[in-house]
């Protein structure tokens, strides 16, 4: 498009789209796809990253994402942009992986350390806060979580979010939104160093029942 | 006046006016007058919004080098794989296995029985790891594994000498796989000698146990299938092994151009749609 302009950045590589990387691809171009990951491949380690929220997991699973990516490409129909396709095969394998960890309990989750710190708030409030979010997001379910990842933390639309996880747009709206409410409270004690004790808020997030007791 | 329909909303509901879920709902109005006038609901609101800064906040942490390097390593690997043209399937690797080319004698089998028998089984279909000194031949080579194994039919030595593969590692051990110069794609036989590696680590019965489903040569080649990313692709070398002490298989394909393969470690979960991959390179055949 701009490319065209001068005529010589024909032959520049970034001159390609993504949709004219995977068709060179699908076409033989041994570089294409490698080069469509390049392109792409900070935001999706940072959304596998996020969901699976182990370092090894994340790469195995992004690895994965990117081999059937691969393999798919040729059957690619363009009825989503590249990116979306790209993000709900990387999500995939991701949400893969969580479950089959959720299915085999040996495996041990991430402990809950903002929800009942050890130490005094304020120490708390000094630790790395994006640290204390991670585990906060680790409690989340992994719905709730994969799109809280893409629409909260990536700032990609409810649209493009639902186009990701394929399900409605209200379906992410709700899942963020009980999301939110969950990591309000794992993460009040950041904002409120102050040792007044409970929280407050209750919430329904969880599995609590709100059945009007102790209103 | 009326009092509000909505006394003291729960916190899911706060959640969903704070996410818009509400708009243009009756009782929308009603909240946000009650919302208003209530500090401990107009904390939680605050709170919600505090929070989705603190997620839109959060630093964003490039894809780590040796990330990236891996990622980059495992497409190569996969767009060699794929741009190979399909090989006459097993079958017609079988006389090879009745007449094996071997190029150094008696060795090979101590260090490397694994291996061959997992060519073999590919290649013969189901014999077993012994089969690969029994009715393959009548050298002596059939004592030697008769006397290191339990010579139960059919199914996988308790105890065999096995590699450990490490990363570092693996490159080596894959040209030890390889055929020696005859590169024609038959000959399937290795060379321990020329094998920097350790040999005779010992793989217990339930490290072989764990890998004894793809010892089975439909699903060797239902995961042999998945890597490759088509069927019908026959594997220079299987070697049943550890991979960093865990029970893995090493498989080595032949990618399009001649001087490289494609050494995938897979563990005992490979099969179609997960190849349960540990660790992949390409390896140039000279070293």
């Amino acid at each position: 498009m701009d490319g065209a302009r001068n005529g010589i950045a024909v032959d520049a590589p970034t001159a390609k789209s993504d949709l004219e990387l995977l068709r060179a691809h699908a076409a033989g171009d041994a570089q294409a796809f490698g080069e469509l990951v390049r392109r792409h491949r900070d935001r999706l380690w940072a959304v596998a990253l996020r969901t699976v929220g182990d370092r090894e997991e994340a790469a195995d699973a992004l690895q994965d994402a990117f081999i059937s990516a691969f393999r798919a490409a040729t059957g690619f129909r363009g009825d989503s942009a590249v990116t979306t396709w790209l993000h709900r095969i990387v999500v995939n394998a991701c949400l893969d992986r969580v479950r089959r960890r959720t299915a085999r309990p040996t495996v041990p989750f991430p402990e809950a350390g903002p929800a009942e710190p050890a130490e005094p708030r304020d120490a708390m409030a000094e630790r790395d806060t994006g640290l204390v979010i991670e585990a906060a997001l680790a409690q989340l379910s992994v719905e709730q979580r994969s799109a809280i990842v893409l629409a909260d933390i990536q700032g990609y639309s409810v649209a493009e979010t639902a186009a990701i996880l394929e399900v409605a747009e209200g379906t992410v709206k709700s899942r963020c939104a009980r999301g939110r409410g969950r990591l309000a409270v794992l993460l009040a004690g950041l904002r409120n160093p102050d040792p007044s004790d409970g929280v407050e808020i209750q919430t329904g997030g969880s599995r609590s029942t709100t059945e009007g007791e102790g209103g | 006046m009326k009092e509000p329909a909505v006394v003291h909303p729960d916190a899911d509901t706060l959640c969903d006016l704070d996410a818009g879920l509400l708009k243009d709902t009756a009782g929308e109005a009603d909240l946000q007058a009650h919302v208003a006038g209530c500090a401990s609901c107009a904390d939680l609101l605050a709170l919600l919004a505090t929070t989705r800064e603190r997620l839109a906040a959060l630093p964003q942490e490039p894809m780590p080098v040796d990330v990236a390097t891996r990622m980059d390593a495992a497409l190569a690997a996969a767009a060699a794989a794929q741009t190979v043209t399909p090989r006459p399937a097993t079958v017609a690797a079988v006389p090879s296995l009745r007449s094996p080319r071997r190029s150094s004698g008696i060795r090979w089998l101590r260090g490397v029985g694994a291996v061959a028998a997992g060519a073999a089984l590919l290649m013969a279909g189901g014999i077993g790891v012994r089969a690969l000194g029994g009715p393959s031949d009548r050298s002596p080579l059939a004592g030697v594994t008769e006397g290191r194994s339990a010579p139960a039919t059919g199914s996988p030595p308790a105890i065999s000498e096995v590699r450990n593969y490490t990363p570092a590692t693996l490159a080596d051990g894959v040209r030890a796989l390889l055929p020696g110069r005859a590169a024609d794609g038959a000959a399937r036989q290795s060379n321990p000698s020329a094998a920097p590696l350790p040999l005779g680590t010992r793989q217990t019965a339930a490290e072989s146990a764990a890998l004894a489903r793809l010892r089975a040569p439909a699903q060797l080649a239902a995961c042999v299938a998945e890597l490759a990313g088509k069927q019908g692709v026959t594997p220079l070398a299987v070697d049943f092994a550890l991979f960093q002490a865990e029970p893995a298989v090493v498989i080595v394909l032949p990618t399009a151009d001649p001087t490289r393969v494609a050494a995938w470690v897979v563990g005992p979960a490979c099969m179609k749609g997960h190849a349960d991959r540990r660790h992949d390179e390409l390896v140039s055949r000279a070293g």
